[in-house]
């Protein structure tokens, strides 16, 4: 049965568009848009190409990266340091800048900081896209592959440094990048948290996965920090008394640091980061106490553990900022808030109609059962499903 | 400009011939205002060409620009929360009390008149049934919710429609 409703819209399917004179200037404006904006392939396509592919293909010489940089101008390799992958300045962050960056990078020492910043910055990396919810399986291939590739070069390095018998730059290094994984590792269990609290399901929960690769690399770095740790040095005073001074002013540092985003973290995180500070604090008395006693060795060993915990403590509340895993900014808090209330509403209102749909379903089938005959109906209840807290 | 460009562009402006009319009367339906609606519809392709230079790769186009269109228009809403009340108020056309009249087809004013007191989502799953021609399930594809909901919304529009103009 058509009614006039349905078949006043057939006609006005048929009838109503747009103004012809109208669409045509229209196209006309649409055409000096599409040359306007060209389409951006050609100089990256080759880009697209090895991001899509990484493990397959080889990387380009370094000698080449440098010059490919120095054609395309500070701005694009500036621009390209906030790239995420799946973003179409990633590829030149990867094999052009950080290319770059390692090649500048001379002495052994520099060159192991630099592949365990590299490694840091996967993470980072990985971290902002789960947040974001884009974290899909294409993405996560490349980024863990370059993760665990950039961890292999850093501990290369890092056992280059132990042969040459800089020992303590080995160390220090090992225990910034356990400190960086630790970090990752409390992150990635909050964004694990809030994709089961969440309505929908990223496929084979992506930060599951980054765990797992997390949690090995942990334990390959810890066991390399306890190798160190065992390898009881000689220390001299002057050295331990100058590593201590330099972390009681990082510990200023990151106070401060925390205390200035306060104000945009929850209660708790901000709980979470103070404790951490105070471990570290902590830590440092007491290797100040073991020092007085006489065991520099320990006291060494005591205070780079401080030095993680700050380490970690830092990254943590900046990530926690960055990600806005915690409560949101002031400005998008409302607005998140409303989306969110909406979007709630929305389901509520569905599963309340197809509830009601159900329940009208119901009472016909019941009659139609019963038949003509006016028996008391037992009507079922009514069924309401809440969702949200 | 290389070969590839070119039928790139002329794919694509292949596209706003056959489909500009659709998003145009999906935009009119959804904010009652013809000049509104058409910039909304050129603000859609140009939006569909951004993603397109940039390379997205679109397999279906059609469903592409009503997803676009879509989010421009809940923008829209989003800014003009409480004028669409007056305007219908200033325009003096007050549907109820000439739905009895109503023998002939109505026109799109007045459709659009009569939509404008059906509320979201009912409203947009109407839209999309009636005037945009789409089958339930290509709705629920499109605006990726399930092919229940989008019946059951599309049920509920229609009553509202109907209890305000019982003529319909």
């Amino acid at each position: 049965m058509k009614n006039l409703f349905e078949k006043s819209c057939e006609h006005t399917q048929k009838s109503l568009h747009l103004p012809v004179s109208d669409k045509a200037a229209m196209r006309v404006e649409l055409i000096k848009y599409l040359e306007k904006n060209p389409i951006r392939r050609g100089f990256f396509s080759r880009f697209t190409v090895l991001a899509k592919g990484i493990s397959y293909i080889t990387k380009p010489v370094p000698v080449f990266a440098l010059l490919l940089a120095l054609s395309m101008g500070v701005g694009t390799t500036y621009a390209s340091e906030s790239a995420l992958p799946g973003d179409v300045l990633y590829p030149v962050k990867i094999y052009v800048t950080e290319e770059i960056r390692g090649i500048v990078a001379i002495t052994p020492e520099e060159s192991a900081q630099w592949e365990v910043e590299r490694a840091k910055r996967r993470l980072d990396e990985a971290s902002k896209l789960v947040a974001r919810g884009t974290y899909n399986a294409e993405l996560r291939a490349g980024l863990e592959t370059n993760f665990t590739e950039s961890v292999d070069r850093a501990q290369k390095r890092i056992l280059v440094l132990t042969s040459s018998g800089n020992d303590d730059a080995a160390f220090e290094m090992s225990s910034r990048f356990e400190s960086a994984l630790r970090a990752h590792q409390e992150i990635f269990n909050r964004l694990h948290e809030k994709e089961l609290h969440a309505a929908k399901k990223m496929e084979k929960s992506a930060t599951e996965d980054l765990l797992k690769v997390v949690d090995k690399q942990l334990e390959n770095a810890h066991t390399i920090r306890v190798t160190f740790e065992t390898k009881r040095v000689d220390r001299n005073r002057v050295s331990v008394e100058k590593k201590l001074s330099q972390l009681r002013n990082e510990l200023a540092s990151v106070r401060a640091f925390v205390s200035s985003r306060a104000p945009v973290l929850s209660v708790q995180s901000n709980a979470r980061v103070e404790t951490s500070i105070e471990t570290a604090n902590r830590l440092l008395d007491e290797a100040q106490a073991t020092m007085k006693a006489g065991d520099l060795a320990q006291a060494f060993i005591t205070l780079q553990s401080a030095g993680r915990e700050l380490t970690q403590s830092r990254m943590l509340a900046q990530s926690l900022v960055e990600l806005s895993i915690d409560e949101p900014r002031e400005q998008e808090r409302e607005e998140k808030a409303e989306s969110r209330s909406e979007k709630r509403e929305e389901i509520r209102r569905d599963r309340e109609d197809i509830n009601q749909d159900q329940t009208e379903k119901n009472k016909k089938q019941q009659i139609e059962a019963v038949g003509r005959k006016s028996l008391e109906m037992r009507i079922p209840g009514e069924v309401r499903i809440k969702i949200g807290r | 400009m290389p070969v590839n460009e070119e039928k790139k562009h002329q794919e694509f402006l292949k596209a706003y011939d056959e489909f500009a009319d659709a998003i145009y009367r999906h935009c009119f339906f959804r904010v009652s205002d013809a000049a509104r609606a058409q910039e909304l519809t050129q603000d859609t392709f140009m939006r569909a060409w951004d993603s397109i230079s940039r390379g997205k790769v679109v397999e279906n186009i059609r469903a592409f620009l009503y997803r676009i269109a879509n989010n421009l228009i809940i923008d829209e809403y989003k800014k003009k929360k409480t004028a669409s009340l007056d305007e219908l108020v200033e325009d003096g056309f007050q549907p109820q009390a000439e739905a009895s009249d109503w023998n002939d087809l109505l026109d799109a004013k007045q459709l659009v008149k009569c939509l404008d007191s059906v509320e979201e989502p009912y409203r947009t799953a109407v839209v999309l049934r009636y005037l945009d021609g789409f089958s339930p399930k290509e709705i629920a594809a499109t605006m990726k919710v399930s092919a229940n909901v989008v019946s059951v919304r599309i049920t509920r529009g229609l009553e509202k429609l109907r209890q305000l103009f019982p003529s319909l």
